[in-house]
């Protein structure tokens, strides 16, 4: 059992003579390069990443995603998977199970723009670097880019560089890549390739799970309706003040976080665009459920409080919404019990704007309601059977 | 008395002309004014030197790939070798530096600069 990455990281799974990391192996120019491409979001999807059962779960073996190897002849089979590429799922390499196999110098799929090299003079050593490009080409999104041949004795073969401006041709339109390994092969005077020694070069993405710090403008732990970041009491644009206040109002750029109810409940916003640039925050959820029996007062709600109600009503009562709230909010109520009458949207207390709709949901009933922007809308009303 | 400008540049060419071999070696004692030059010898490398100016010289080498040592290199001479006696060496500049294994994954290249001042 070993981690996935130290394939990469200090070249387990891979011959004596392969390079990682570590203390005393020596780096080539993938080694940051392609730490830069997985900076940027482009690498392997490891499915095994999520199947923590999975039996090659901790394991550098051939059959894991990207795993390339190499016989002599210069043939190179690369064990397939999925990647992204400039936030495109794709897969390689015929998927997960599957791999592909090509002859370095015979087969075509190597960076357009470039040439092989000619046969060297003197016997050579000679890198390849095996990435993976966007469009599917001949070998399910596997290339490859041959360096210059150097004689061991008096120098040392340089890591090819094309592929890292232009990885696919010139009339491609995703530009980004990750590589999967460096080949190092002998390269005789006939150029026939032998001696593969394989440098793995993998890296990964991970997305899930996705890991959400609570927001709070006060201190940890603290969930003082005050100091929600709930788009209204505060946006996500006034964590900091004045001259150092964000910038993602009105942008049309999305946000999703999570912050706190006034009750102190985890919830999740995401603040977007409508009806223009401008922004709204929406609360995703969860929902939040009150069981309320009303005692001697009316009550009101704002939208980050609860949008499930089951009453009791004491006497004829009236539930509004208060504050902002954004198109589409849902506030669904349950009139359980109490001969009263129960008024959501008051014509006296509703919400501030345009016409209040003063809906008793008499006792029994249930009754469900969206905002549009500027008024409450009944979308159901009915009885509930017992 | 000042090196006139003219005798400087005659230290140059001189160095310049002698300066005809760099030894690696695997001795890490401290490099200093009175040691004893190599202090134990890994391989020796015919240096690139070339005149910058009239008071500046830079001598390269290059351990190449082939080139492997069982031990970590960890100091470097710039030595002047009588091509006609063996016996006839002077060693002009040693220095030590971290530890560097020499594999056949790897290059070392060495260069230095060196003024002459009046």
């Amino acid at each position: 059992m070993s981690n996935p990455l130290s394939g990469h990281t200090s070249a387990a799974g891979m011959v004596a003579s392969a390079q990682g990391l570590r203390d005393g192996d020596s780096l080539t120019s993938p080694s940051l390069t392609n730490l830069y491409e997985g900076l940027h979001g482009n690498g392997i999807f490891r499915l095994a990443d999520g199947a923590y059962g999975d039996s090659t779960r901790n394991s550098v073996i051939e059959g894991n995603d990207g795993f390339v190897t190499s016989t002599d002849a210069g043939v190179v089979t690369v064990h397939g998977g999925f990647c992204v590429l400039d936030g495109a799922l794709y897969v390689f390499g015929g998927g997960i199970g599957a791999n592909t196999s090509f002859t370095i110098k015979s087969d075509t799929n190597f960076t357009a723009g470039t040439s092989l090299p000619a046969n060297p003079s003197a016997d050579s050593e000679v890198f390849a670097v095996i990435y993976l490009q966007g469009a599917t080409g001949s070998e399910s999104r596997v290339m490859y880019e041959l360096g210059t041949p150097a004689v061991a004795t008096s120098g040392t073969p340089l890591i090819p560089s094309q592929f890292l401006t232009d990885p696919s041709n010139k009339t491609a339109s995703n530009h980004q890549t990750t590589i999967l390994a460096i080949i190092r092969f002998s390269i005789n005077t006939s150029g026939t390739l032998s001696g593969a020694v394989i440098h793995d070069r993998r890296t990964y993405v991970r997305t899930s799970p996705m890991y959400l710090a609570p927001i709070t403008k006060g201190a940890v732990n603290n969930r003082n309706a005050a100091n929600a970041v709930n788009g209204v009491t505060n946006t996500i644009d006034s964590l900091f003040s004045s001259t150092e206040a964000g910038s993602m109002t009105n942008t049309q750029i999305g946000a999703l976080w999570q912050s706190h109810t006034p009750d102190g409940h985890g919830m999740l916003y995401y603040a977007t665009h409508r009806s223009g640039s401008a922004t709204h925050t929406h609360r995703l959820g969860p929902n939040e459920v009150k069981v309320l029996s009303m005692s001697g007062a009316d009550v009101t709600f704002a939208f980050d409080e609860p949008n499930i109600w089951i009453i009791t009503t004491d006497a004829a009562r009236k539930l509004n919404p208060t504050g902002t709230f954004p198109a589409g909010h849902t506030v669904e109520i349950y009139h359980k019990a109490g001969a009263h009458t129960l008024h959501f949207d008051s014509t006296s207390g509703g919400h501030s704007t345009d016409t209040k709709i003063n809906q008793d949901v008499a006792n029994g009933e249930y009754g469900k309601f969206v905002y549009d922007g500027a008024n409450w809308h009944k979308v159901n009303l009915n009885t509930v059977s017992s | 008395m000042p090196l006139l400008s003219e005798g400087t540049r005659y230290m140059i060419d001189t160095l310049a002309s002698r300066i005809n071999l760099v030894e690696f070696g695997f001795s890490g004692q401290t490099a200093s004014q009175t040691d004893d030059g190599i202090g134990q010898i890994a391989g020796s490398v015919v240096p690139d030197v070339r005149v910058i100016d009239d008071h500046t010289l830079v001598v390269e080498a290059k351990l190449p790939l082939a080139t492997t040592f069982t031990q970590p290199l960890k100091e470097v001479v710039v030595r002047y070798k009588n091509p006609s006696d063996s016996s006839d060496t002077t060693d002009l500049f040693r220095y030590t530096f971290d530890a560097v294994t020499k594999t056949t994954n790897n290059e070392i290249r060495f260069s230095v600069v060196i003024e002459v001042g009046a």
